[in-house]
């Protein structure tokens, strides 16, 4: 029996999509494209998505780490406008875009931004301070990946992510544990 | 006409390509090992616990998965030509238990017992000595697939031009095991289960060569603990409806 489950783990972002064949050329080509990677910000391994773009983040070929915010936590509009100002770095207009959510949003969108900009400390202890169950455990899978970045060896990572995996009650967010953990399979 | 000039940029293409032997390559793809450890996504079954079933220790009867590992080369095609030069080195890669973190048998067990668990009416555990036992037996795993190493040289008398390029995959790997369930030394039931999970083909220049042979036995080693994995749901799932169908008086 075939199980046609896509399994490549593709945890860096210099991933390349050139086929075979005429590689001379495609080296002056890599090497251009390769100066460009290195003159601009290298993106993070994070990246907020919403209903709108979820999707298509999940079925890049390039696996990110996903965070993910649901419908229910305020218009797609604005959902969607913060993740973008997230992901392209805006953090000025980030805390504009969220002053109208509640105290515990507010937390939660503090601590991606806080795990974005690589404080990670800064991050977990903000953290710490709201539910992990909430928005479906990603607060329990948010604080295991900053415990992750910042290398803590006591750490059992598979046992959290398991428990956030037991705790998370859609299969999107199983999915995105589930590639949290491929990232750690590839890093041990 | 080559001048000295030349020596240094044609010693480097050439030996970049005929180093590419295969213990040079054997040692990338082995140089690091990676877990078979996966994350249970079954349900949680939290009703109290009414039989208990020891999980025995498998025993991996498939001699054909070595401790090191294979690399078979295939022979190798080249194009010589004066100003041009092709070739193409095709491998067969099978990992061993030296790419992987635990010992299969220890694992399986863990991992069986943690699946009856959570998901079924069984306690599990490696310890009792009344109720079930679960005898296993790993007949047949491996984990492999095809390595491919192209080059192009090009020599424009003062310009000199290579490149090289790996493509590993798609990869593929099997395991099947067998169960026996017993009530002391009685067989209540018995069977085998066999998976097979496909691994997508990786492709990465020559830049990154080292990250790009630990993605391939990486991934290699991911299918075959996705194969366990549902190996080992099938086996406590068909353990469990047998159990639920046959209550112990």
């Amino acid at each position: 029996m075939k199980i046609p489950e896509p399994i490549t783990i593709l945890p860096t972002e210099t991933e390349d999509t050139f086929n075979h064949g005429k590689t001379i050329l495609k080296a002056l080509v890599r090497n251009i494209a390769l100066l460009c990677l290195v003159a601009s910000c290298a993106p993070s391994i994070y990246v907020v998505t919403t209903d709108t773009t979820i999707k298509r983040v999940q079925n890049q070929r390039v696996k990110k780490k996903i965070i993910y915010l649901n419908g229910d936590m305020g218009s797609i509009a604005d959902l969607d406008q913060l993740a973008k100002n997230i992901n392209d770095k805006i953090w000025g207009q980030v805390e504009k875009n969220i002053q109208s959510f509640s105290a515990a949003d507010q937390a939660f969108f503090r601590g991606v931004k806080y795990l974005i900009q690589e404080k990670y400390e800064t991050s977990y202890h903000l953290l710490t301070s709201i539910d992990k169950s909430l928005y479906d455990c990603q607060v329990a899978v948010l604080q295991t990946d900053c415990l992750y970045e910042l290398k803590a060896d006591s750490v059992d990572f598979k046992k959290r992510y398991q428990e956030a995996m037991n705790c998370a009650r859609h299969e999107l967010t199983r999915q995105l544990i589930k590639t949290r953990y491929r990232f750690l399979r590839y890093d041990q | 006409m080559i001048n000295k000039r030349s020596v240094l940029p044609i010693f480097l293409a050439l030996t970049s390509s005929s180093c590419f032997g295969p213990k040079v390559l054997y040692n990338g793809l082995t140089r690091h090992s990676y877990t078979l450890g996966y994350l249970h996504d079954s349900p949680l079954d939290r009703v109290a616990k009414s039989d208990t079933i020891r999980i025995n220790v498998p025993e991996v009867s498939d001699s054909s998965f070595t401790l090191c590992g294979t690399l078979l080369k295939e022979p190798t095609h080249v194009v010589p030509a004066i100003i041009y030069t092709g070739w193409k080195s095709t491998y067969h890669y099978s990992i061993g238990h030296n790419v992987i973190n635990e010992a299969v048998d220890v694992f399986t067990r863990a991992a069986l017992i943690d699946e009856f668990n959570r998901s079924t009416s069984l306690y599990a555990d490696s310890l009792h000595h009344f109720g079930y036992q679960l005898d296993i037996t790993i007949d047949r795993m491996e984990a492999s697939g095809p390595y491919d190493h192209y080059g192009e040289f090009l020599f424009l008398i003062f310009w000199l031009m290579y490149d090289t390029e790996d493509h590993a995959g798609p990869g593929s790997a099997y395991s099947r095991l067998s169960y026996v369930l017993k009530n002391g030394d009685q067989v209540l039931s018995k069977g085998s289960v066999e998976n097979e999970a496909v691994t997508a083909p990786l492709k990465k220049r020559i830049r990154k060569l080292m990250d790009y042979r630990r993605l391939y036995t990486s991934q290699l080693t991911e299918a075959l603990s996705f194969t366990l994995k549902a190996n080992i749901e099938s086996i406590v799932n068909e353990v469990n409806a047998y159990v639920i169908r046959n209550p112990v008086r």
